[in-house]
């Protein structure tokens, strides 16, 4: 029995040899990913990769290669050097506009299928050229620009200054009834990548893209903000009952400004039984006053109250010029539809029906907001 | 043969250990895919025929217990030979046996291909499948202690796995549940068959029974079992559901090892290449219970030794889940077994209970 066993250990320790082995030094990891749409219908794909070779001085590198597939580009790119690609590490997919706008699933299968790539990576799409955003060289000291860029999304969203952009969000909304996805945009400004605002998909495909501003109100509606931050423009003669004495004489010139930081808000969307197209979305925020514009007499309980009117007033039309914009589009990024399927049995909204109904999509809403404190001066 | 079957207190074990028994061979391959299966059977309602499936997996373990429990020390095989004379009893035993190496064949195969896709997709198949024979040979050359102590083992070992799925469950979407009952009474009754097959298993009762000291104290640990494995299968079915989007559900194959992908700790990155290898504790008490089912009924049914029908139950083991290669055969030897299973475990033990109810009542008439 125990030369059996004996036998067997002996036989297990040599077997283990047999598995393929990966040694660091001879691998290519890759970090980062850009797809970018060539004249000839291909695929033109850039790796990050990082290589842990004592001999090389850089420890990152960027290559490019064209295909018909994904996974074809990083067969492509395997001539291009001598480092192993593998997949496990990839943390950002950027696509160029163009390509996220025929569809990205067809793009995305192997993200899906290849079980090595990680549910947590970054998605993005692009004003240009993914390569050349990948290959600009100011990166902020990051190892890499594909890291400067992962880190740059990292950030805005725990900043809450942009929605998720995980690559298992993206799956879920795309899956989802009723709701379409968002992602960051990325351009090129003095040869340094930043977001530029965000793309608006219609299922898998682009269809518009918005500025930093429209975000936020997207935003408002589907985020739970807990500590956002927002400028917002008033009118100008709203508040004029509650200047300062001492402005009164010599008012302050210029647009009334005003911003918010420590910004929380609770979005609730009510949709109505049997309509999909009647809903209305209550909002509550609340925030602490940073920074105005005039010099207004905040010790005044009325002026506070006003503002805190104007303010409301403001961002419901903020909010109904948002939704116009979504509605000529006909997507739902917020997930009215979706809302409105799990609270309704019967006329349920589907893929189909959906994307024709929302042109008619009426929202009521409701701003409270509150102002909680406003600073050191008063 | 006898019917009833004596062992000495070395070889048997306290009731409480049918818990770890019951449990660890119901949970295993079973369990990665089942989110898909059920979806695909239920929609989103999919929870609620896992409920109605534990209620049913209750009622076949009391079944079971009443069968056992109208014999002094017995189990299936004795039982059968009893009911359906010799012939036909060792025929039937034969079904059994043929059942549990589809079913080990099952298993086996399932998680070599999880690790071929996950893991090393270069790994040959006859190298997992050696690995894991060995280590069933090993356990069962061990006695039935050993094997039992197994699944204990191991039962430890893994099940802080269902911990980790809090990280999902922050991600959750409960809207997806709601309006619940959106399903067909006769679509939650199929996605509850298909529970059926991560549960199989729980035969291994009938085979076990006389190896238990205390008799009477078996009914607790068997419902034990049995509703811990409900729960875990609940929860995994509602955690994926909240999880991934219904239609995105249908996609993944192994939904529950997906789950896993979010998981990270900063000396850990993916989490999901842990669970894939931990899984292996998972499904080994599965191989070693029913490895140790096989045999010992072979020896029950015709007295062959144990150690030579060990050694070439291996070899089959292995050279059937080398020769299956496709992802297809698979898919078709879950299914099938799948079936069979359902007829074996769930309902044929009610038949069994009808015709031991209608022979004491003969007996009853006969007697004056």
């Amino acid at each position: 029995m125990r030369k059996v066993l004996c036998v067997f250990s002996v036989i297990l320790l040599l077997l283990a040899g047999c598995l393929p082995k990966s040694y660091i030094e001879t691998l290519g990891i890759i970090s980062a990913v850009g797809y970018d749409l060539t004249e000839g219908e291909r695929i033109r794909g850039t790796l990050v990769m990082f290589q842990f070779d004592p001999a090389e001085t850089s420890t990152s590198q960027v290559v490019t290669a064209e295909a018909e597939t994904s996974k074809g580009v990083r067969f492509a790119t395997g001539r291009l050097t001598s480092h192993e690609l593998v997949s496990g590490q990839v943390r950002l997919e950027i696509f160029e506009n163009e390509l996220a706008e025929r569809g990205m699933m067809k793009y995305m299968d192997t993200l899906q299928r290849d079980a090595t790539i990680s549910d947590m990576g970054y998605l993005a799409t692009s004003e240009v050229p993914t390569e050349r955003l990948l290959k600009s060289k100011n990166d902020e000291d990051q190892p890499n620009t594909g890291d400067y860029i992962q880190e740059l999304i990292k950030k805005s969203i725990k900043n809450e200054s942009i929605p998720s952009a995980l690559l298992t969000t993206f799956m879920h909304d795309v899956y989802d009834v009723g709701k379409d996805p968002i992602l960051p945009l990325l351009s090129l400004e003095n040869d340094k990548t930043v977001i530029n605002g965000v793309s608006l998909f219609q299922d898998d495909r682009l269809v518009q893209t918005v500025s930093q501003d429209l975000m936020f109100y997207i935003m408002l509606m589907t985020h739970e903000f807990e500590h956002g931050q927002f400028q917002i423009q008033l009118e100008d003669e709203a508040l004029k009952k509650y200047h300062k004495k001492e402005s009164i004489e010599t008012p302050a010139e210029g647009p009334l400004h005003v911003s918010v930081h420590e910004l929380s808000t609770k979005p609730k969307i009510r949709p109505t039984k049997g309509e999909p197209t009647k809903q209305s979305l209550s909002l509550e925020m609340e925030g602490r006053l940073l920074e105005i514009t005039q010099d207004i007499d905040l010790k005044n309980k009325n002026a506070v109250k006003t503002l805190e009117k104007e303010m409301e007033k403001k961002v419901t039309e903020h909010l109904n010029e948002t939704l116009k914009i979504l509605k000529e589009n006909a997507i739902d990024p917020v997930g009215f539809g979706a809302k409105y399927n799990a609270h309704n049995r019967s006329n349920r909204v589907t893929r189909e029906n959906w994307r024709e109904q929302i042109q008619d999509l009426q929202v009521k809403f409701d701003v409270s907001f509150t102002l909680l404190r406003y600073g050191i001066s008063e | 043969m006898k019917t009833n079957v004596r062992f000495a207190p070395d070889q048997s074990v306290q009731a409480f250990y049918l818990f770890f028994i019951i449990h660890t061979s119901q949970i295993g391959a079973g369990l990665m895919g089942i989110p898909r299966i059920l979806v695909l059977e239920s929609g989103v309602d999919a929870w609620i025929a896992v409920l109605i499936a534990g209620v049913y997996l209750h009622f076949i373990a009391f079944i079971m217990l009443q069968i056992l429990k109208s014999y002094d020390n017995a189990d299936i095989l004795g039982i059968q030979c009893d009911l359906f004379g010799t012939w036909i009893g060792k025929a039937l035993g034969m079904v059994y046996v043929i059942y549990i190496f589809q079913l080990l064949l099952t298993v086996l195969k399932n998680y070599i291909e999880v690790v071929q896709v996950f893991v090393f997709p270069e790994m040959p198949i006859w190298l997992m499948a050696f690995f894991l024979l060995t280590l069933m040979i090993y356990s069962i050359l061990g006695g039935f202690r050993v094997v039992v102590g197994t699944s204990v083992v191991f039962f430890f070992l893994t099940i802080w796995l269902v911990f980790t799925i809090y990280k999902p469950v922050t991600h959750m979407d409960w809207e997806h549940f709601t309006p619940i009952m959106q399903t067909s009474a006769g679509d939650l009754l199929r996605g509850a068959q298909q529970v059926t097959f991560t549960a199989l298993g729980m035969e291994i009762l009938l085979f076990v029974y006389p190896y238990i000291q205390d008799k009477k104290r078996v009914a607790v640990p068997t419902h034990a079992g049995v509703f811990f494995t409900t729960f875990l299968l609940l929860l995994v079915m509602v955690v994926s559901i909240g999880y991934f989007s219904p239609d995105q559900l249908t996609q993944l194959v192994w939904a529950t090892l997906s789950l896993f992908k979010i998981i990270s700790f900063s000396i850990l990155e993916r989490f999901d290449f842990i669970a894939v290898a931990l899984w292996m504790m998972v499904i080994i008490p599965n191989i070693v219970l029913f490895g140790w089912m096989i045999v010992h009924s072979l020896q029950r049914l015709f007295n062959f030794s144990k150690k030579p029908t060990l050694y070439i139950l291996a070899c089959c083991l292995f050279i059937s889940s080398v020769t299956a290669e496709k992802r297809v055969t698979v898919n078709e030897l879950t299914t099938l077994t799948g079936k069979i299973g359902f007829w074996i475990v769930f309902v044929y033990p009610v038949f069994i209970y009808l015709i031991i109810l209608l022979k004491k009542r003969m007996k009853k008439r006969n007697a004056p």
